[in-house]
C-alpha cells in the first residue's frame, strides 16, 4: 500500500493558485526527488502536506497511511510521523532550542506510549546526534534558530530529523547552504533512515547530493504541476538542457 | 452626600487618632484636595485612564490596627508584612544601622534622611489624598557603605471582605552613599476571580539614592478586582544605579507612574515593566526620566501582554534638560495582543533641550508570530503549548533581568506559577 497518495491537489496562497493539480504516490521504503525551477511550487507542496495555514486546498485529496491527511491538524500530522525540514526555518527568540527539541521528542514518546526522557537522558541522546550533525552543544542553549547562520539553521533541521525519525520525511532544500561536511551529514542521515518502513521526499536544486543516495523516482515540477516523472536519468537531461525542455 | 463632605467628615473623624507630627501636612493636603478636586480625563495626564470610577466612589480610608508580631516565614529575606494595612513585624536581626520599620506619624521616630523624603513632587489629587489620609507603609534606610546580603520583602497582603476601602500607603526607601540593596515591594489581593469591586490601593513610593548607591527594586502587583494607583518618585545622585522591575498581573483599573530624576553625573536608571492583562482590565504605565546633569544614562523597557478586552497603555517620557550633555537615553517598548479585542497604546515622548545626546526608541505592537506557532506545531507541540512558549519568550526580556535573590524570592512566593510568566 502507498504511504502517501496525492490526487489532483490544487492549492492557493492568498488569491493566487500555486498548485494546479498534483498527483503523486509514494510507497514505504522509497526516496522521491522533486526538482523544478524557482517559484514552481515545490515548497508549497511540502508545506501543504504538513498543514501550513497559508495553504488553502481548493480541490484534491491526500491519503497518508490510510488516513485523510488534509483533515488532520498540523501537530497530529507531526505526531503521526510526517516531518518537514523547512527551506527557511523560522527564528524564535526567547524559546530555547533544547527546550523545543526535548518537548518534541517527549511528545513523540508519549504518543508512542514510551516513557518521557528526563533532562539527563535527553542530553545524552542529543549529544550523540549533535556530533553526527556537526553542531556544538552551545547551539542547544540558544534560542531556536535565532541568529543562526544559514547553514546552522539547516543543521538544526537535520538534528530534529535525526531525533524525531519520522516515517515520512519531507526535506525542502536541506542541502542548500550547507558546507561539504554538512552535505555529507545530510546524506549519511538520509541513508541511515532509508529503511523499508520509511519514505522520503527530497526537494533539491543540486544533483550532487543524489549521487550518494538510492533514489527511486525523480519528478519535475513546473507551474504548479509535476510535468515529468522518471528515474535519475531525468537529472542528466536537466544538466544538459535546463528546465526549458520540461515546460508545463 | 457630596464627595468633598464625605472626605472632610472622614478627616474630622480620623484626625483625633493621628499623632501630631504630621497633622499639619495632612491638613494642607486636604485643603488642596478640596479646592482642586480629583483628576479627570480632561487632564492630559489622565487622557488614557479614565479615573471617574475611582473619583465617583466614596471610599472609606482604612485605619491600620496596632502593630502585631508575626513569626518569620522566610529566612532568606528581611520581611515587613502588612495585612490590610496593619503591620506585622517579625523578629529579625538587620545589619547595624539599617532601619526597616512601618510608617509612624511622629517624625522624631524616623531618621533625618528618611524624614526629608515626605514631600512628593506634583500635586495630583490622588497624591494629596495619599498625604491627607496616609495610613501606613514602610521606611527603609540603609546606611553608607552597607551592602544588604538578603532582599527586603515589603509584603502587602489584602484579605477579601472588602467594601469600598481605600488604602493610602507610602514607602520611603533611602540608601546612603555606596549602599546596596534589593527590595521587593509586593501588593497582593486574593484571586483574580473574586469580586472586590470597589477597593482602592493608592501607593506612593519615594526613593533616594546617595552617590554610588545601588538599588534593585521589584514592584509586584497582583491586584485582581481593585483599582490600583502606584506612584514612584526617585532621585539619584552621582554614580548611583537604580533598576526597577515592575511586574503586574491583572488590575481592574490600574495606573503606575514612575518619575526619576538623575541629579548626579554617571547616575543610571533602568525601568523595566511587564504586564499581563486579561478580561476587561486596564493598566497604564507612565514613565518620566529627567536627565538633569551631563553624562547620565536611562533605559525604559516596557512589555505589555494583553488579552480579552483589556487595554494596556505605555506612556514613556524622557526629558533631557539644557546642559545635560552626553546623555544616553533608550526606550524599548512592545505590546503583545492575545485577542482580537485587546488594545495596547504606546506613546513615546522625548523632550530634548541639550545637543550632544544619544537617544533611541523602538516600539512595536503585534500578535503572536503565527509562523513560529506553526513551526512548533510541526515539531509536535500543541497550539496552546506553542502559544505559552511565545508568551513566555515575550516576558523573558524583562524576567531575565531580575536579580538573582529577588528571582528566588518570587519563586518562593509562587509568583511565576501564579501568573504564567
Ligand atoms: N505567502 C505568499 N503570498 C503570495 N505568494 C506566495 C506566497 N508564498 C509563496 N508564494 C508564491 O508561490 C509560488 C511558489 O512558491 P514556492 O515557495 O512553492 O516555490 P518553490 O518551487 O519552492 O521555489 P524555490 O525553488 O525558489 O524554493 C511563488 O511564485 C511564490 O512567490
Ligand atoms: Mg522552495
Amino acid at each position: 500500500m502507498n504511504m502517501l497518495e496525492i490526487r489532483g491537489l490544487e492549492v492557493s496562497i492568498g488569491d493566487t493558485q500555486i498548485l494546479r493539480g498534483v498527483d503523486l504516490s509514494v510507497s514505504a521504503g522509497e526516496i522521491h526527488v522533486i526538482m523544478g525551477p524557482n517559484g514552481s511550487g515545490k515548497s508549497t507542496l511540502a508545506k501543504v502536506l504538513v498543514g501550513h495555514p497559508d495553504c488553502e486546498v481548493s480541490s484534491g485529496e491526500v491519503d497518508y497511511a490510510g488516513r485523510s491527511l488534509l483533515e488532520m491538524d498540523a501537530e497530529e500530522r507531526a505526531l503521526e510521523g510526517v516531518f518537514l525540514a523547512f527551506q527557511n526555518p523560522v527564528e524564535i527568540p526567547g524559546v530555547g532550542n533544547a527546550y523545543l527539541l526535548k518537548a518534541a521528542v517527549n511528545a513523540m514518546r508519549r504518543h508512542r506510549g514510551e516513557t518521557e526522557l528526563d533532562a539527563f537522558d535527553f542530553l545524552s541522546m542529543v549529544r550523540e546526534q549533535l556530533q553526527q550533525v556537526g553542531m556544538s552543544e552551545d547551539m542547544l542553549k540558544r534560542s531556536v534558530n535565532a541568529g543562526f547562520s544559514g547553514g546552522e539553521k539547516k543543521r538544526n533541521e537535520l538534528l530534529q530529523l535525526a531525533l524525531l525519525k519520522p516515517r515520512l520525511a519531507i526535506l525542502d532544500e536541506l542541502d542548500s547552504g550547507l558546507d561539504i561536511d554538512g552535505m555529507k551529514a545530510v546524506c549519511t542521515q538520509i541513508s541511515s533512515m532509508h529503511t523499508p518502513d520509511r519514505a522520503m521526499l527530497l526537494v533539491t536544486h543540486y544533483p550532487r547530493m543524489l549521487e550518494h543516495l538510492r533514489v527511486d523516482h525523480v519528478h519535475i515540477m513546473s507551474g504548479g504541476r509535476l510535468v515529468q516523472s522518471g528515474g535519475l536519468e531525468l537529472v542528466g537531461h536537466l544538466e544538459q538542457g535546463g528546465y526549458e525542455t520540461f515546460s508545463a | 452626600m457630596h464627595l468633598a463632605d464625605h472626605y472632610e467628615a472622614h478627616f474630622r473623624a480620623l484626625s483625633p487618632k493621628w499623632e501630631q507630627g504630621f497633622l499639619e501636612q495632612r491638613r494642607q493636603a486636604l485643603q488642596a484636595l478640596l479646592r482642586d478636586g480629583l483628576p479627570s480625563r480632561k487632564q492630559e495626564e489622565w487622557r488614557f485612564t479614565d479615573p471617574s470610577p475611582i473619583v465617583n466612589c466614596a471610599f472609606n480610608p482604612v485605619v491600620p490596627g496596632p502593630t502585631r508580631t508575626a513569626t518569620a516565614q522566610d529566612a532568606q529575606a528581611y520581611v515587613l508584612m502588612f495585612v490590610d494595612g496593619t503591620p506585622c513585624v517579625t523578629q529579625q536581626s538587620l545589619p547595624e544601622g539599617v532601619i526597616l520599620q512601618a510608617w509612624r506619624d511622629s517624625p522624631e521616630a524616623l531618621p533625618d534622611s528618611v524624614r526629608g523624603c515626605f514631600d512628593v513632587a506634583g500635586d495630583d489629587g490622588f497624591m494629596l489624598m495619599n498625604t491627607a489620609f496616609l495610613a501606613g507603609g514602610a521606611c527603609l534606610y540603609v546606611p553608607p557603605g552597607c551592602k544588604l546580603a538578603a532582599p527586603i520583602h515589603l509584603n502587602y497582603q489584602f484579605t477579601s471582605d472588602a467594601s469600598s476601602r481605600a488604602y493610602h500607603l507610602r514607602n520611603i526607601l533611602v540608601l546612603g552613599e555606596g549602599a546596596e540593596a534589593e527590595v521587593v515591594e509586593h501588593y497582593h489581593y486574593p484571586g483574580q476571580g473574586t469580586d472586590m469591586t470597589a477597593d482602592l490601593c493608592n501607593v506612593v513610593t519615594r526613593v533616594a539614592l546617595a552617590p554610588a548607591a545601588r538599588l534593585e527594586h521589584c514592584q509586584l502587583t497582583a491586584c485582581g478586582r481593585v483599582s490600583a494607583l502606584l506612584s514612584l518618585q526617585a532621585e539619584q545622585q552621582a554614580d548611583s544605579c537604580y533598576h526597577v522591575h515592575a511586574l503586574g498581573a491583572g488590575t481592574t483599573l490600574g495606573r503606575q507612574a514612575f518619575r526619576v530624576r538623575l541629579c548626579g553625573a554617571a547616575a543610571a536608571v533602568e525601568l523595566d515593566c511587564l504586564y499581563h492583562l486579561n478580561s476587561d482590565e486596564h493598566l497604564e504605565c507612565r514613565m518620566l526620566v529627567e536627565h538633569a546633569v551631563p553624562n547620565t544614562r536611562s533605559l525604559q523597557l516596557f512589555r505589555g501582554m494583553v488579552g480579552g478586552r483589556a487595554h494596556g497603555v505605555f506612556n514613556g517620557r524622557v526629558r533631557i534638560q539644557q546642559g545635560a550633555q552626553d546623555t544616553d537615553a533608550r526606550q524599548d517598548s512592545a505590546g503583545l495582543l492575545l485577542s482580537e479585542q485587546a488594545r495596547v497604546d504606546i506613546c513615546p515622548m522625548l523632550e530634548i533641550y541639550a545637543d550632544a545626546v544619544r537617544c533611541s526608541h523602538g516600539a512595536t505592537v503585534g500578535h503572536l508570530d503565527e509562523d513560529a506557532v506553526f513551526y512548533m506545531r510541526s515539531r509536535l507541540l500543541s497550539r496552546s503549548e506553542a502559544e505559552a512558549l511565545l508568551r513566555r519568550a515575550f516576558a523573558l526580556t524583562v524576567l531575565e533581568r531580575l536579580p538573582v535573590a529577588s528571582r528566588a524570592l518570587l519563586h518562593r512566593i509562587g509568583w511565576e506559577v501564579q501568573h504564567d510568566h
